[in-house]
């Protein structure tokens, strides 16, 4: 099968179940075509294995997992469970050793790099733990940096962003440089630089780990109103069982499986 | 955009712009300052060809030096003025002799005959006393930046060349010989009195063509008619006399390896700055290009900060160049910045500081963007 071109996804995938399903969802909807077409990401029989120490470690053994526009997931476990490792390769940060990831009908697992760039750049937001800002960039201007990738001009990235940023509660931080501003702040402007192009898939990785627990709520509550807002598929890979409220499902995963 | 974030990625962090832009100043600086120094000094080797006034040189065959003259008789000059096209000529006598000083000592000088009521050879300006000065019983022209080496000759005052009484009558200012010994101008006639010379030879015939004449048709036939001379043009001789130093001294490759060495450095502090601007925001290109930002524009990005680097460092460092070439430069240690130099020196520092980026570059293109969801 061809790798740069768009296909529609598989109708059935084996193996991929809720482990907990809060408010949406999808497979128990009666409408299975209509759940098919709001799918977002599929992922299908990944394995991927690091070489640890010269041996060959297993990290995700023949996982599957899908999620829906709109549907907010999170991916718990224990540390080296092979959530982050996950996320990249449902971002296209990482190739997995087999199995396929489809995003969009698009299947991206065997695409080239430079393909793969344009998937993240047109179709992946991502939030970081560590917020990952750029110093020297204000906060507008940080916010902008996606839309500025996708082509918009400046001025009107900055509008764009501005904007956003008035909605997360910064619009007095617009021009306010990421060192000067606080944790929560950072997190938030991250949000708005992640969901600016609104996404068709949001990744985020550990967003309030470097929260504290006010902060963090208020992290959440933004994200999941903003996820409403921009329809995004949502994975969001956390440790912290207080934010695990938000979720529309639950999936845990433990020595690289599902359980 | 990827200008804006170049721009203000690069401001935000004052200390290494600083350490980057040092290293192009300097790199700017130094080429052009040792390029100066050089080209003062070589210049210095071609002086009296440069303002004599004259078209065309003739010497002895083989001439390569015109510091260095090997006589000719001096009545081939009716040969070389009958030669159609020759507006005038001249003869002219270089010889070396000693000056007495008055502490006892003695400082060699290469006394320049010229005939008197032509300007041809004549290549000083009067800076001081009569401007016939030369037209003075036993009268020399001396040049003012030699007063050190001359003991300080007053106007007037009556020194020895050769055992010969000579009166310093008036001084010119900046025409200095390449090798340390100071001209001393006088008659053409005086040359002998005072080194008893050859009163038959003369060191060269200086030639000025009517205008419209071919010179290169009258060096020609000069030399088809007198077997044993050479003949030039002012422009190939002073060429000549510049390779001869540049060949037999390795003042070039000196001069050259000087200014290589400030290249290098000005390429290892700014490919240095920009590494480490790099290293210090490894994980911030690894977030750009997780957001999908790809390897040109993170080339592009690294290429705009070298050359913003370059281009700030550049025109700062020409700034300096003329303020240091105003301020050092004498006839003694000449800075002579020929405009080319200028734009060659920016054209190079601009080019290595663009090859500077590629290092950076390298490290940036081996970071993968999976690192940044692994904390």
């Amino acid at each position: 099968m061809p790798a740069n071109h768009t296909y529609r996804m598989p109708d059935t995938i084996p193996g991929v179940q809720a482990v907990t399903s809060n408010s949406m969802d999808r497979q128990d909807n009666s409408d299975t075509a209509s759940a098919e077409d709001h799918r977002v990401l599929l992922a299908s029989n990944i394995c991927k294995s690091y070489s640890i120490g010269g041996e060959p470690r297993r990290v995700l053994d023949d996982v599957d997992f899908h999620t829906y526009a709109g549907e907010m997931v999170f991916l718990c476990g224990p540390s080296g469970s092979g959530k982050s490792t996950l996320l990249s390769i449902m971002g296209c940060l990482l190739e997995c050793d087999s199995g396929e990831v489809w995003i969009s009908n698009r299947r991206v697992d065997q695409l080239s790099v430079a393909e793969r760039t344009r998937v993240r750049r047109q179709n992946i937001g991502f939030v970081f733990q560590r917020f990952q800002l750029i110093r020297g960039l204000n906060a507008e201007d940080n916010v902008a940096v996606p839309l500025t990738l996708q082509g918009v001009s400046l001025n009107d990235a900055r509008e764009r962003s501005g904007d956003l940023l008035s909605r997360v509660g910064l619009g007095l931080h617009r021009k306010q440089q990421p060192n000067a501003m606080s944790p929560g702040q950072c997190q938030r402007v991250a949000l708005a630089r992640a969901l600016i192009t609104a996404p068709r898939l949001l990744l985020a990785d550990e967003p309030t780990a470097a929260l504290d627990g006010k902060s963090g709520g208020e992290v959440m509550e933004l994200l999941a109103e903003l996820v409403a807002d921009t329809g995004s598929a949502t994975v969001v890979v956390t440790h912290d069982p207080r934010i695990l409220g938000y979720a529309d499902r639950v999936c845990e995963i433990e020595n690289g499986q599902f359980k | 955009m990827l200008w804006n974030i170049a721009l203000r990625t690069l401001l935000s962090d004052r200390g290494k712009l600083l350490a980057g832009l040092v290293g192009v100043i300097f790199s700017v600086v130094l080429v052009n300052i040792q390029g100066g120094l050089f080209f003062g000094l070589i210049h210095k080797a071609s002086l009296l060809v440069d303002h004599s006034n004259a078209d065309i040189w003739v010497g002895h065959r083989g001439m390569h030096n015109v510091d260095f003259p090997h006589h000719i008789p001096e009545h081939w000059i009716h040969r070389v003025r009958s030669i159609p096209g020759v507006a005038q000529a001249e003869p002219m006598r270089i010889h070396f002799s000693e000056m007495s000083l008055p502490n006892g000592d003695f400082e060699g000088v290469m006394v320049v005959g010229l005939k008197e009521g032509t300007n041809l050879g004549r290549a000083y300006e009067i800076a001081e006393g009569p401007e016939d000065g030369l037209s003075y019983t036993d009268g020399v022209v001396v040049d003012q930046c030699d007063d050190q080496k001359l003991e300080y000759p007053k106007i007037g005052e009556t020194r020895e060349i050769g055992g010969s009484r000579v009166r310093v009558a008036a001084k010119c200012y900046g025409v200095l010989s390449f090798l340390v010994t100071p001209y001393v101008f006088t008659t053409y006639d005086r040359v002998i009195d005072i080194t008893d010379g050859d009163p038959s030879m003369a060191s060269y015939f200086l030639v000025r063509v009517a205008p419209g004449i071919d010179r290169e048709a009258v060096c020609e036939e000069i030399r088809g008619r007198l077997e044993d001379v050479t003949a030039m043009t002012s422009e190939d001789y002073a060429a000549t006399s510049v390779r001869f130093w540049m060949t037999r001294t390795g003042i070039g490759l000196s001069f050259g390896a000087a200014t290589a060495l400030g290249l290098l450095v000005g390429l290892v502090m700014v490919g240095q700055t920009l590494y480490a601007m790099v290293l210090d925001r490894i994980s911030e290109f690894a977030t750009l290009k997780a957001m999908g930002a790809t390897e040109r524009e993170i080339l592009l990005l690294l290429t705009a900060q070298s050359a913003l680097v370059a281009v700030v460092g550049i025109c700062i460092g020409l700034i300096l160049t003329f303020v240091i070439k105003a301020i050092v430069s004498t006839p003694r240690a000449a800075i002579d910045i020929p405009l080319l130099l200028y734009f060659t020196s920016a054209a190079l520092v601009l080019s290595i500081c663009l090859l500077a980026s590629a290092l950076p570059y390298l490290r940036v293109r081996s970071v993968d963007p999976h690192t940044v969801l692994q904390g």
